[in-house]
C-alpha cells in the first residue's frame, strides 16, 4: 500500500477534488456503512439512500474532518445516526398511514407454537424484529457489537456515549431480547437448526 | 439451560440473524454515491451563483438611486463654480494654490504662512 492509498492518503487527495480518491474509500467503507445500516434498517431503498447520504455528509465535511477519530467510527457514526433519523421517519409514516392493529409490529409470542420457527428464514425474521423492537438506545449497541463486532471502545465511540453506558444498554438489550425469545430458546426451536 | 448458554444462544441466534455475508448495497453503489457528489457540487456551485445574483438585484436599484441623489447634490452645490459639468457632478472642486492651503492638503502649509 503506497502511501497515497492510506486513508489519510485518500483523503488528502479527495480534498483537492479528486473524485477518483474519494470512490476507493466509498468502496473501501462500504461494507462498514452496509452494516450499520442494514442491521438497522434491513434490505432495501431505504438503507441505499441512508448509505449514499452518509458518504455524501462525509463528502461535504472532508476538510473539516480531523483524524483523530478513524474513518470507520466517524462513518460508523453518521450512518448510524441517519438511520435512527431513517427509522423515526418511518415511524412517523406507519403511525400516520396505517391503522392501530397493522402498525404494532409483530411480537414474539409465548402462545405461538415453536414449531413456527422450525423455518429458518422465519426464525432469522423473527429475531430481526426482536432486535428492531429494542428501540433506539438498545439497538445500535447490539448491532455494533454483536453484529459488527466493534470493541466496546469503538461502539462508545461511535455512538458518542461513555464505555460504561455501552456495557449496561448491551445487557439490558440483552434481557430483552431473552424475555422475548426465551420460550422459543427453551424449547430448543432456536438452537436445533445449528 | 443455565444463564451463560442462553447468553450464548442468544448472541449467536442474533448474530445469524443478521448474518448477510459481506454487506454491501446494490451493485453499482459507489457510482450513485459519486452521481450524487457531482449533482450536490452543482447545486452548491449554483445556489452560490444563485445568491450573488438575486443580492445583486436587490441592491442594484438602491445603489442607483444612491447615485443620482449624489450626483444632482453636487451639481446643485457647485453652482458654475467647477470646471466643468462632469467634475461638478463627481463633485470635484477646481484645484488652486488657495484651496490647497486652505485644506490643509499642502504638507507644512502653515509653516509657509
Amino acid at each position: 500500500m503506497t502511501d497515497t492509498d492510506t486513508d489519510a492518503g485518500l483523503i488528502a487527495r479527495a480534498r483537492r477534488g479528486d473524485d477518483e480518491a474519494f470512490r476507493l474509500l466509498v468502496v473501501r467503507y462500504e461494507p462498514v456503512v452496509a452494516a450499520t445500516v442494514i442491521g438497522m434498517l434491513g434490505r432495501g431503498d431505504d438503507a441505499d439512500d441512508v448509505g449514499q447520504e452518509t458518504f455524501i455528509r462525509f463528502h461535504r465535511a472532508l476538510d473539516s474532518f480531523r483524524e483523530e477519530s478513524t474513518l470507520k467510527t466517524y462513518l460508523v457514526r453518521i450512518a448510524m445516526n441517519l438511520s435512527l433519523n431513517a427509522l423515526k421517519s418511518r415511524r412517523r409514516g406507519a403511525l400516520r398511514f396505517i391503522s392501530r392493529d397493522q402498525a404494532e409490529t409483530p411480537v414474539p409470542d409465548a402462545a405461538v407454537p415453536a414449531v413456527a420457527l422450525d423455518d429458518g428464514d422465519e426464525r432469522r425474521s423473527m429475531v430481526r424484529r426482536a432486535v428492531a423492537m429494542l428501540g433506539p438506545r438498545h439497538q445500535p449497541v447490539v448491532v455494533l457489537r454483536l453484529l459488527q463486532d466493534l470493541t466496546t471502545k469503538e461502539t462508545a465511540q461511535a455512538l458518542g456515549i461513555p464505555e460504561g453506558t455501552v456495557l449496561s444498554r448491551l445487557s439490558r438489550a440483552m434481557q430483552e431480547l431473552k424475555v422475548t425469545l426465551a420460550p422459543y430458546m427453551r424449547s430448543g426451536a432456536i438452537t436445533e437448526d445449528r | 439451560m443455565n444463564d451463560q448458554e442462553m447468553d450464548s444462544a442468544l448472541q449467536t441466534l442474533v448474530s445469524e440473524a443478521h448474518d448477510i455475508g459481506t454487506p454491501r448495497f446494490g451493485e453499482g453503489f459507489a457510482d450513485r454515491v459519486l452521481a450524487r457528489v457531482a449533482a450536490d457540487r452543482l447545486a452548491t456551485s449554483q445556489s452560490v451563483a444563485t445568491s450573488l445574483n438575486r443580492q445583486a438585484v436587490r441592491v442594484l436599484p438602491a445603489l442607483l438611486a444612491a447615485s443620482i441623489a449624489l450626483i444632482a447634490w453636487n451639481l446643485r452645490s457647485a453652482g458654475g463654480s467647477s470646471d466643468s459639468t462632469f467634475a461638478a457632478a463627481l463633485g470635484l472642486q477646481p484645484v488652486t494654490i488657495a484651496a490647497a492651503v486652505g485644506s490643509g492638503a499642502m504638507l507644512g502649509a502653515e509653516s509657509l504662512q
